[in-house]
C-alpha cells in the first residue's frame, strides 16, 4: 500500500518515487499544495482503488500514516 | 485568447488541467465571483481575460432553499448581478446546472428539473439579448458519464471540490472543445459518399431492396446516421454527394426506399459518376463558389480518402470509424469538431436550400446572354433597418467573408455597435430573385466623418450579378443627400480577396495612392458614372 501511495505522490508532484519514504511529511514536500494532496487522494481512489476515509485523509501527515489508514477496495 | 474560470466552488483542478493548453488566469481562490468582476483592482480585472467562463454550483447558490419560488428569487438575483457586470468587450460562457447530490427527500421530486430549467431559461434570455453570452453545455456531458463518476463527495468535503479527477477531465474537455470552436473558422460543406456511408452495402450489387437502411440492426445504424446528417444540414452546413455509382440507381433509392431520411433536395451539389473524386470535388467547389479549405469529406474507402488527402490537401478528411455502432456518434463528432459555431444565424439554416437554388439559376442561365440572364433573374434588393438579428448577421459576414471583402476588417457585433454610436453609417441589403431569397448578403460600413468606405463586403452567393453596382449607387446617393461631395475608398489585399481587386476601378473611382498591398481611391459624388445593374428596388 505504501508503494502505491508513493507512486500516486510521485505522479501528482512529478518527482522520482525514490525521493519519498514512509516518513515523508507530505505537507513539507517542496512545492506541494493542498490541491495536489486532494488530487492524490482522488487518484488513489479512482485509479488504484485505494480508499482512505475522509477523516483519516485530513488527519494523516506522513506517507506511513496514510498507508496505515488505506483500504484496498475491489 | 485569455480565459478566466469563475465559480462559487473550488474548480482549481479544472483551471490547472486547462492551463497547459490555454492562457488561463491563475486562480486566487473561489467564491468571490462578483467581487472579482466588480473590483477594478482584482486579479481578474488586472489580467483582463477576453473569455470568462462561469461554472456555478447550483446547490451552493441555493444554499438549502429547495422551494421553487425561493429558488426563482435566488436565480433571478444571480442573473441580475450578471447583467450588472457584463461588458461588450468579452465573451461569457455560463454553464447549465445540474445537482451534484440531489435535494433532500422531503421535497417535490420534480423541483430539481424545474430549477435547472429555470436557470436555463434565464440564460437563454441573456443569450438572446447579448450576442457575447453563450451556454457551456456541461450537464449533458455529466449525465452521459454519470454523476457517480463525475462528482466526488470525498473531494467536496475535503476542499469544496465538486469534481473527481475523472470529472475534472470531463469538464475541462467540454471547456476545451468550446474554446476550440470560439477560436477556429468553421467549415462549410460536408461531402458524403453513398455506399457504406449513408446506407450499408453496395447499391450496384444489392439493389434498392438490398441496401442496409431500416429500423433494425445495421440498417438502424445507417438510419440514425442519416438523421444525424440531416441535423447537421439543419444547423446550416451545406451537404454534397460524391459517389461512384449509377445515377439512375441512386435516383431509384430516392424514389422508392421508405427509410431514406436524406432527400435529393438536401444536397446542394451531387456528383454520382465514375470520375475521379478529386476532380468532382474541385467542380463542386467551383459550383458552390467556396474554397476547398471549407470542405470536409467522409468516405468509408481508405483509398478514396487518401486520394483526396494527397491531391486536395486543403480538404479535411477525418478517419472513418472501424466499428459500425460508432458511426452515428462519429457524425456528431465531425459536426462539433469542424462545423459547430458559437451562434447560429438564421441565414445559415436556409443555406443548403439557397445553394440548391443557385444550381437551378445556373441551369436557367443556359442559352441567354449574360445581361439577358441577369435580367431574367428578376433581382430585387432592399436596404434594411438594422435590428438585432441584422447586426448579428453583419458581424457574422465580417467574420467569415473572404472573397468579396475590400478591406477584410473582422468586426464583431460589439465593434459594429460602437461604430454606430460613433456616427458611422452601416448599409445592409437583402437580395432576392425569382428562385428565392438570399437574405442579407451585402453590407457597407461608411466612416462619415472621414468620408470613407471603411468596409464593403458581399456574400459569394450574389457575386457576379452586378449587385455591387446597385449597392454602391444607393450608398453614394444617400451620402450625397447627407452633404458629402467626395467619397474615399480602399482595397487591402489578402490571400483571398483578389476577385475584388479592381472593383473600385470598375465602379469609376480614381486611384489616389497605391502600394503593393493597398490601393486608395476617391470619387466625386456629384459626377458619378452611370453604372449598369439589373436590380429592382423592393
Amino acid at each position: 500500500m505504501k508503494d502505491e501511495i508513493i507512486a500516486a505522490l510521485a505522479k501528482v508532484t512529478n518527482q522520482d518515487p525514490a525521493t519519498f519514504s514512509e516518513n515523508t511529511v507530505i505537507k513539507d514536500i517542496p512545492g506541494f499544495d493542498s490541491l495536489q494532496y486532494v488530487m492524490m487522494i482522488s487518484d488513489l481512489q479512482e485509479s488504484r482503488h485505494i480508499e482512505i476515509p475522509l477523516d483519516k485523509a485530513i488527519e494523516a501527515e506522513t506517507v506511513g500514516q496514510l498507508a496505515a489508514f488505506a483500504v484496498k477496495v475491489s | 485568447m485569455k480565459v478566466a474560470l469563475l465559480s462559487n466552488v473550488n474548480v482549481d483542478f479544472v483551471i490547472r488541467t486547462l492551463t497547459g493548453n490555454f492562457d488561463v488566469v491563475p486562480s486566487t481562490g473561489y467564491g468571490d465571483v462578483w467581487g472579482q468582476l466588480l473590483n477594478p483592482n482584482s486579479n481578474l480585472n488586472r489580467e483582463n481575460p477576453n473569455v470568462i467562463i462561469f461554472l456555478p454550483d447550483i446547490e451552493q447558490i441555493l444554499d438549502g432553499c429547495y422551494d421553487f419560488a425561493g429558488a426563482v428569487t435566488i436565480i433571478d438575483e444571480w442573473f441580475s448581478r450578471f447583467d450588472s457586470v457584463i461588458s461588450r468587450e468579452k465573451d461569457y460562457y455560463i454553464s447549465d446546472v445540474i445537482f451534484r447530490s440531489g435535494i433532500p427527500a422531503d421535497n417535490d421530486s420534480m423541483i430539481e428539473s424545474d430549477i435547472c430549467a429555470y436557470w436555463l431559461k434565464l440564460l437563454e434570455q441573456r443569450m438572446a439579448s447579448h450576442v457575447n453570452v453563450h451556454c457551456l453545455k456541461l450537464s449533458s456531458a455529466i449525465s452521459e458519464h454519470g454523476k457517480i463518476s463525475v462528482f466526488s463527495d470525498k473531494l467536496w468535503y475535503m476542499g469544496k471540490i465538486p469534481y473527481s479527477n475523472e470529472g475534472t477531465k470531463i469538464v475541462a474537455g467540454v471547456i476545451s472543445d468550446t474554446l476550440a470552436i470560439l477560436g477556429r473558422t468553421p467549415k462549410k460543406v460536408l461531402v458524403l459518399d453513398l455506399d457504406n456511408t449513408i446506407w450499408g452495402g453496395v447499391l450496384g450489387e444489392s439493389g434498392v431492396e438490398g441496401i442496409e437502411l431500416s429500423d433494425d440492426h445495421i440498417g438502424a445504424v445507417f438510419k440514425k446516421v442519416q438523421q444525424n446528417i440531416k441535423a447537421v444540414s439543419n444547423a446550416g452546413v451545406i451537404l454534397a454527394i460524391i459517389s461512384k455509382n449509377n445515377e439512375s440507381d441512386v435516383q431509384e433509392v430516392w424514389r422508392k426506399h421508405p427509410h431514406m431520411i436524406l432527400k435529393r433536395e438536401d444536397f446542394a451539389a451531387v456528383r454520382i459518376n465514375w470520375n475521379d473524386k478529386a476532380d468532382n470535388m474541385r467542380e463542386i467547389a467551383e459550383e458552390l463558389n467556396l474554397g476547398l479549405d471549407s470542405f470536409v469529406f467522409i468516405d468509408d474507402m481508405p483509398a478514396e480518402r487518401d486520394n483526396i488527402k494527397a491531391r486536395l490537401p486543403g480538404v479535411t478528411v477525418p478517419d472513418f470509424p472501424e466499428k459500425k455502432e460508432d458511426y452515428p456518434a462519429f457524425i456528431e463528432g465531425v459536426f462539433k469538431q469542424y462545423f459547430m459555431k458559437t451562434r447560429l444565424a438564421d441565414e445559415d439554416r436556409a443555406k443548403t436550400r439557397q445553394y440548391a437554388e443557385n444550381a437551378m439559376r445556373k441551369e436557367a442561365a443556359k442559352g441567354l446572354t449574360y445581361e439577358e440572364f441577369l435580367s431574367s433573374l428578376k433581382l430585387e434588393a432592399e436596404r434594411v433597418e438594422l435590428d438585432d438579428a441584422k447586426l448579428d448577421r453583419i458581424a457574422q459576414m465580417h467574420g467569415k467573408t473572404n472573397q468579396f471583402n475590400l478591406t477584410t476588417k473582422r468586426y464583431t457585433r460589439q465593434d459594429i455597435e460602437r461604430m454606430l454610436e460613433n456616427g458611422f453609417r452601416i448599409y445592409a441589403y437583402n437580395v432576392r430573385d425569382k428562385f428565392g431569397d438570399y437574405g442579407l448578403v451585402a453590407a457597407v460600413v461608411v466612416d462619415v466623418k472621414n468620408a470613407e468606405i471603411d468596409s464593403f463586403l458581399m456574400s459569394c452567393r450574389v457575386m457576379g450579378k452586378l449587385v455591387e453596382n446597385y449597392v454602391i449607387d444607393d450608398v453614394e446617393k444617400d451620402l450625397l443627400n447627407l452633404g458629402l461631395n467626395t467619397l474615399h475608398a480602399k482595397y487591402i489585399r489578402t490571400a483571398k480577396n483578389s476577385p475584388v481587386e479592381k472593383l473600385f476601378d470598375g465602379l469609376g473611382y480614381n486611384v489616389t495612392a497605391k502600394t503593393e498591398n493597398e490601393t486608395c481611391y476617391e470619387i466625386d459624388l456629384n459626377r458619378r458614372p452611370e453604372r449598369k445593374f439589373f436590380v429592382n428596388e423592393r
